[in-house]
């Protein structure tokens, strides 16, 4: 390359005058300015936070401390009382038996979690800890209203699936270090946990409630570091591990697979195979056997590469396939673990969190279950389970307002440290069409249609054809094979 | 109502945006300590050319706007982590770089919901054929920055389009000025080899 090349290339570099920025962009920009730009008294807010919760946390451990070494004492005390007496197994052995019984040894163990979480979530009825994965009734209050509208008016943004919080959090909610999102791709990708700390004080409250529900955990005796295997814990015996929360979490991973839902939401692959037998028998199923969050979650089906480990949490966002008035589009979510024992646990306390924008949200549903996603107690290798969200948005959509907010955080199982993932959806996001979003996306969204339509809840839709669609992409994809034979025949054919 | 900032040349454009050190860090540390309207003061200050480097890294007005106010978002929350060792716009263009980076790698070319998909139209208007030949070329420059490898190409939209000089560049690098110039000459090299490549 000689100098005059160079000289050249220089200048056409030196590209020439750029046009002025549009109008009220600087207006925009200031408006984004947050409100504690003050970052000294902001670290300072969070560390007296911080003092303040770790004195909390100090409190609750002394006193489970406490307790457990109250219970330690009686024990030995009654056991020693035994020991004296003439030993009469027929005779003690019930007795023997209750003093050993868990359930008395933790339930003080069980009553500080409950205040602990109950401190926490202070405007909703929160479910006890170790109790089956069944949705909070209080949370997302007026969620299951008809009327949408009615709600958000009541509630005013941010309207929020999860869990009441002031507007202050959805000012904070902007904040960049929230902005964790590597990629909203769907079909594997690695979410990256949220720094900490966490430097806005709503985030920071948020951060109280989690760090006291973590609370208890280091009061768990050692027994709980070595992952049980599945054929040693049986409630049943006398080799059950004493701790209510190892009990509760074996109890709770059987209870899902036998019926098949996770975080609340069904993924009961029998769900959609029944359907299919009675549409190929020419009948029609009721719609009481049509559950829609099964058949969202049948199509959503396997990724096609599962985590090495940890769990994943795939965030993704499209306008709606259907066309009807005003803006619709679909928020995907879908959890998926690493390969492995299907009866072991990969994570404990899992919890997902979706926070919409209720300035930017006119409505918006969970397709095929009117709860909120609860939390998920044990959570075992080889699982996936998907959620969708049917949202109207409104029309002046910017690509740079947040939609919405996905949050999964979870502890891996037996002692890991807490884990946090966060997925932000811009309008940007949905700048796009249906068509080009993942098949994973496509296949659920039309799971879904298919499963609103046999209920008779949503209009018509071809269903069918999209599906085939899906088919001739790639012609191995069973799934759409699957959706399409039964779209057809729940069509009666006609096309 | 603010006035929206004018374009001069490249040159005039960067003793604007880099004011005096002292200035500088007066104006920063009055943004630490929570005084809003410095704040607005950097925004007006630095906003025009933020707005420029992304839009000779994007081509695109409205894009440019979006990622422009993306970019102020992201540098609030990241002011406590900036030491100052660097200028603020160059603190600034980075991460409006990255920005425009993060936009660019999501995985779906984005489409807007309203525009149609047919965008060719023919300008009958006097010049309009030059104006569509530097457009292209200016397109065709661009594209051949962005496959340049990640160092080499920051380098070089950094001096170019973000009117950073070599020294500011390196400090922010954390290399040599001598270093920086020995990018720059295999960033050309590379991008004459692209183009050359194109012609035939």
């Amino acid at each position: 390359m000689n100098s005059k090349s160079r000289a050249e290339l220089q200048r056409k570099l030196s590209l020439k005058a750029v046009p002025r920025p549009p109008a009220g962009l600087a207006e925009r920009i200031k408006a984004d300015i947050p409100q504690y730009l003050d970052t000294e008294a902001e670290r300072a807010r969070f560390s007296r936070s911080v003092a303040f919760n770790m004195r909390i946390a100090a409190s609750v451990l002394v006193a489970i401390t406490t307790a457990g070494v109250a219970m330690v004492v009686m024990n030995r005390g009654a056991q020693k009382e035994m020991a004296v007496a003439t030993p009469q197994p027929g005779v003690f052995a019930p007795a023997q038996r209750k003093l050993v019984e868990p359930r008395t040894a933790t339930e003080p163990a069980e009553e500080v979690r409950l205040d602990i979480s109950e401190e926490a979530d202070a405007d909703a009825e929160t479910p006890k800890v170790q109790a089956a994965p069944k949705p909070a009734p209080e949370r997302g209050r007026g969620y299951f209203d008809a009327d949408m509208k009615e709600e958000t008016a009541r509630t005013q943004p941010p309207m929020q699936l999860a869990e009441k919080k002031d507007n202050n959090e959805i000012q904070q909610m902007y904040t960049p270090d929230d902005h964790t999102v590597v990629s909203n791709a769907a079909g594997g990708f690695a979410p990256q946990p949220a720094p900490e700390p966490v430097p806005a004080s709503a985030e920071a409250e948020s951060r109280v409630s989690e760090f006291r529900r973590e609370a208890p955990a280091p009061a768990a005796p050692p027994a709980m570091d070595a992952p049980p295997p599945a054929a040693s814990v049986d409630l049943e015996t006398a080799r059950v591990a004493p701790m209510v929360g190892q009990r509760a979490m074996a109890k709770l991973a059987r209870d899902d697979a036998k019926n098949g839902s996770i975080f609340g939401i069904s993924v009961n692959p029998e769900v959609f195979q029944k359907i299919r037998t009675t549409l190929e028998n020419g009948g029609r199923p009721s719609v009481s056997a049509i559950n829609v969050e099964a058949i969202v979650n049948y199509f959503a089906g396997e990724p096609e590469k599962r985590p090495r480990r940890g769990v994943r949490l795939e965030v993704e966002a499209s306008p709606a396939p259907i066309e009807a008035e005003g803006d619709h589009a679909i928020l995907r979510f879908t959890i998926d673990t690493p390969d492995g024992d299907a009866n072991a646990l990969v994570a404990r306390d899992a919890r997902i969190d979706i926070k919409l924008n209720g300035s930017v949200v006119a409505k918006a549903r969970r397709i095929g279950g009117n709860t909120t996603p609860s939390m998920e107690s044990a959570l075992r290798y080889g699982t996936s389970v998907t959620g969708l969200y049917a949202l109207e948005l409104n029309p002046r959509l910017t690509s740079t307002q947040v939609v919405a907010t996905v949050q999964l955080s979870y502890t891996p199982y037996p002692d890991g440290r807490k884990q946090t993932f966060t997925h932000v959806i811009h309008g940007s996001d949905l700048a796009k069409r249906w068509t080009n979003s993942s098949r994973r996306h496509r296949l659920a969204s039309l799971g879904a249609i298919w499963g609103e339509t046999l209920r008779g809840t949503a209009p018509g839709f071809d269903v069918a054809r999209r599906a085939e669609e899906l088919v001739s992409q790639d012609p191995k994809d069973s799934r759409a094979k699957e959706l399409a034979a039964a779209a057809n025949a729940s069509a009666g054919g006609e096309r | 109502m603010a006035e929206v900032a004018h374009f001069p040349a490249a040159g005039t454009e960067r003793e604007r945006v880099i004011t005096p050190y002292q200035e500088e860090q007066a104006l920063l540390a009055a943004i630490r300590a929570g005084d809003r309207q410095a704040a607005e003061e950097l925004v007006e200050r630095t906003y025009s050319a933020v707005f420029a480097s992304v839009f000779r890294l994007c081509g695109d007005s409205d894009l440019a706007a979006d990622l422009t106010q993306e970019t102020y978002q992201k540098a609030w929350g990241a002011l406590k982590g900036f030491d100052g060792r660097s200028q603020l716009f160059t603190w600034l263009y980075r991460i409006a770089y990255t920005t425009f980076l993060n936009h660019v790698r999501r995985p779906r070319r984005m489409t807007s919901l309203d525009e149609p998909d047919a965008m060719d139209v023919q300008d009958e208007r006097p010049g309009a054929e030059e104006q569509l030949a530097d457009a292209e070329e200016a397109q065709r420059l661009r594209e051949a920055v962005m496959k340049l490898p990640e160092d080499l190409r920051f380098t070089v939209t950094a001096h170019f389009w973000g009117g950073l000089p070599v020294k500011e560049i390196a400090s922010i690098e954390e290399i040599t000025t001598v270093a920086i110039r020995k990018r720059l000459h295999k960033a050309f090299t590379m991008i004459e080899a692209m183009l050359a490549e194109e012609v035939q």
